[in-house]
């Protein structure tokens, strides 16, 4: 009681350093607690992002090349669809892959042979099974046969596997909206385009190889750059007309050539794709490849994980500065008193009691300053919050709040430096004479 | 307790040396001296400085240790574990610089001196007595000392000094820091405190105005002390 009295008479005499020492604190516990919010927020944004954004399983049998969409490598969407089943597996997406042959356009392949018969008009002219013959003459062999052009049923034109491997853009009209996806429309590489002198909004008309008539009637509402570099035309994506995947699952009769499961837990993929492999397997009773693919998760995530590594740091950092200069205030406000301290223990004054006052008149302060700070978050983190908010767009969705949950640590942290360096500082004092002192 | 019933002699010094040692070179302050100190007298130590004046106070307060000879206190010789017990309820110090707690006002610096002993009566009654007797208005009683004069916050400090009632007090040149008219004060309330409240008040100083105060002069002359009645 007789060192509390004495603190607080000690306290508002130095009332500068106290003030000082108390806006200090303040200062530092508001700015904790926003780098601490701002922090448990990203966290909060960046788990959000992975529910958004999630990660992919792309599954493919292992015959299949990347490449070559060959019918042995087809599978049924009804068998994909069972690992739905898989906890952490929350949509399917799938990829198509037919053969088509012409029947109002030519395939570049047939363009390259109708160029070689001279005089006959490709554009105008019937064409059909009578040319077919003339292809085994130039050594191109009968799988050929079946039809030269791939139609790729896809959901998202920009995530197609050759699409994303050659860097395609849509160069002219556009890729696939949400309304394209029920609507029979296809996107053709730009040589395709030229050779039939395709417009924007023209239709044409595919055939099942196998059976002519089965019929397919698209319009060409886009045109995407032919950056591929295959020496086999016929294999080229020059050849691939991509169409939405519901039309390509039609014309493929249930057929798809991958499977893309979608998982919101990205943190678990490596677990779930070990689960898709095994099941996939067995359903279908054939060998799969299963891909990850996070990496839009983590391009994303990314300046989440940023801001979040500054705040760390800066909480780091300031609670380090603060320590010690915590320390290095207590230990001089305490060594600054040694005459005084003499004085009182020549006067027969307890160790215990001087140790005590000591230790309020710089704790006293510092709580002071820190309930002032959690005043302050209290009564402004709201708007702290949203200027916050407003810097930093990635919070979108996230309601960022400001608590004053530092002060939960930041309390202890503060009293235990400052009766420690106490402690210390006066035991070098009390361990001299008292003559020493004076 | 009558003043009359009380032992006179209050404190002796018994063939005490003293030397400090720093950096390996010994000074040899005392040795072999011999003092006497009775109550209600007022004592002036003397020398020129660093003759060992506040070794001297030091020694009689228990601050220091004899390193040969014995310090008596009522002719019994104060043991290392006594000597804190000594300090806090038989002597009382008073500092050339004052040394008043700033923080405090002039009363309540009087008042911690009764607390730390544990004294029961009216702290603040008590203390506003003593700092009136020391010349101290009401006026001042409340403000912070910091406010004072230099000669104001010294009577704070002997009043400070007396409120624990010990029958020792010491003082190293508490006319230091003062002008002659206030010194001269300090040594009246001083020269009052021996006759008028029975202490034993030794004071080291170099004014030869205070030595002529004192009912006795112990002058410091080759590690010895050289009395000179007055
Ligand atoms: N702590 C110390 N360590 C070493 N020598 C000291 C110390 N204190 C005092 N002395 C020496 O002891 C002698 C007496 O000092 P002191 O008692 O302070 O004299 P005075 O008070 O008369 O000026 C001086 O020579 C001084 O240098
Ligand atoms: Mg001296």
């Amino acid at each position: 009681m007789k060192s509390l009295v004495r603190s607080l008479k000690s306290i508002f005499y130095y009332k500068y350093s106290s003030a000082v020492l108390a806006a200090v604190f303040l200062i530092i516990t508001v700015l904790l607690s926003v780098a601490v919010s701002v922090s448990e927020n990203v966290e909060r944004a960046a788990k959000r992002l992975e529910e958004n954004i999630g990660a992919d399983l792309n599954v493919r049998k292992t015959e299949a090349e990347p490449f070559s969409y060959y019918s042995a490598n087809y599978f049924e969407l009804d068998k994909a669809e069972k690992l739905l089943d898989i906890d952490g597996i929350d949509r399917l997406e799938y990829t198509t892959m037919s053969n088509a042959t012409g029947v109002t356009v030519f395939s570049v392949f047939e363009q390259m042979i109708a160029r070689k018969m001279e005089g006959y008009d490709a554009r105008y002219g019937a064409y059909g099974r009578d040319y077919w013959g003339d292809y085994e003459a130039d050594g191109l062999g009968e799988a050929r046969t079946a039809g030269d052009i791939s139609l790729i049923g896809v959901f998202n034109l920009e995530d197609a596997w050759e699409f994303k491997k050659w860097g395609e853009t849509v160069i002219e009209g556009t890729g696939f909206t949400e309304e394209d996806m029920d609507r029979p429309v296809a996107v053709v590489s730009e040589r395709f385009q030229r050779e039939n002198q395709l417009e924007i909004g023209d239709e044409f008309t595919l055939a099942d190889p196998l059976d002519e008539s089965r019929t397919l009637t698209l319009e060409m509402i886009g045109v995407h750059s032919d950056n591929s570099e295959s020496d086999l035309e016929v294999f080229s994506p020059v050849n691939y007309i991509y169409i939405p995947a519901a039309q390509g699952l039609a014309f493929s009769q249930g057929k798809i050539f991958e499977a893309i499961y979608h998982t919101t837990d990205p943190g678990r993929l490596d677990e779930l794709r070990d689960q898709v492999e095994e099941e996939i397997e067995q359903v279908v009773g054939e060998d799969f490849d299963v891909h990850k693919e996070s990496r839009m998760y983590l391009m994303a995530a990314s300046p989440l994980n940023g801001i979040k590594n500054i705040c760390g740091y800066l909480i780091f950092i300031t609670s380090a500065v603060l320590a010690l200069m915590l320390v290095l205030l207590t230990a001089h406000r305490i060594l600054n008193r040694r005459t005084e301290l003499g004085v009182w223990l020549s006067m027969g004054e307890k160790k215990g009691t001087l140790t005590l006052q000591l230790i309020c008149e710089t704790l006293l302060p510092v709580f002071a300053g820190i309930g002032a700070g959690a005043a302050v978050v209290l009564a402004c983190g709201g708007m702290i919050g949203e200027r916050v908010q407003a810097a930093l767009p990635s919070f979108e969705g996230v309601e960022f709040v400001v608590n004053s949950g530092v002060c939960l640590w930041l309390a202890p942290l503060a009293g235990g430096l400052v009766a420690g360096t106490a402690l210390v500082a006066l035991g070098s004092l009390f361990r001299k004479k008292v003559r020493e002192l004076l | 307790m009558e003043k009359g019933m009380e032992k006179k002699e209050v404190l002796k010094m018994e063939q005490v040396s003293y030397s400090y040692v720093s950096r390996g070179e010994r000074t040899e302050v005392l040795e072999d001296a011999d003092a006497v100190f009775e109550r209600g007298k007022l004592y002036a130590v003397m020398g020129p400085s660093g003759s060992g004046k506040t070794t001297t106070l030091m020694l009689l307060g228990r601050l220091e240790e004899p390193e040969k000879g014995s310090v008596l206190y009522e002719g019994k010789k104060i043991c290392g574990q006594e000597a804190q017990g000594y300090r806090t309820w038989h002597t009382s110090m008073v500092f050339q610089a004052y040394n008043l707690f700033p923080y405090l006002t002039a009363r309540e610096n009087v008042e911690v001196s009764m607390e730390i002993v544990g004294k029961k009566q009216d702290r603040r009654k008590r203390a506003e007595e003593l700092l009136t007797q020391m010349g101290i208005g009401p006026e001042l009683h409340r403000k912070l000392v910091g406010k004072l004069s230099g000669g104001e916050q010294q009577r704070v400090a002997i009043a400070r000094a007396l409120a624990k009632d010990a029958d020792i007090v010491l003082a190293d040149e508490p006319t230091g820091n003062l002008d002659e008219k206030n010194a001269a004060v300090i040594q009246e309330l001083f020269r009052k405190i021996a006759h008028e409240m029975g202490k034993c008040v030794i004071v080291a100083t170099h004014s030869a105005e205070f030595a002529k105060k004192a009912d006795q002069v112990l002058r410091m002359k080759h590690k010895r002390f050289t009395v000179v009645e007055e």
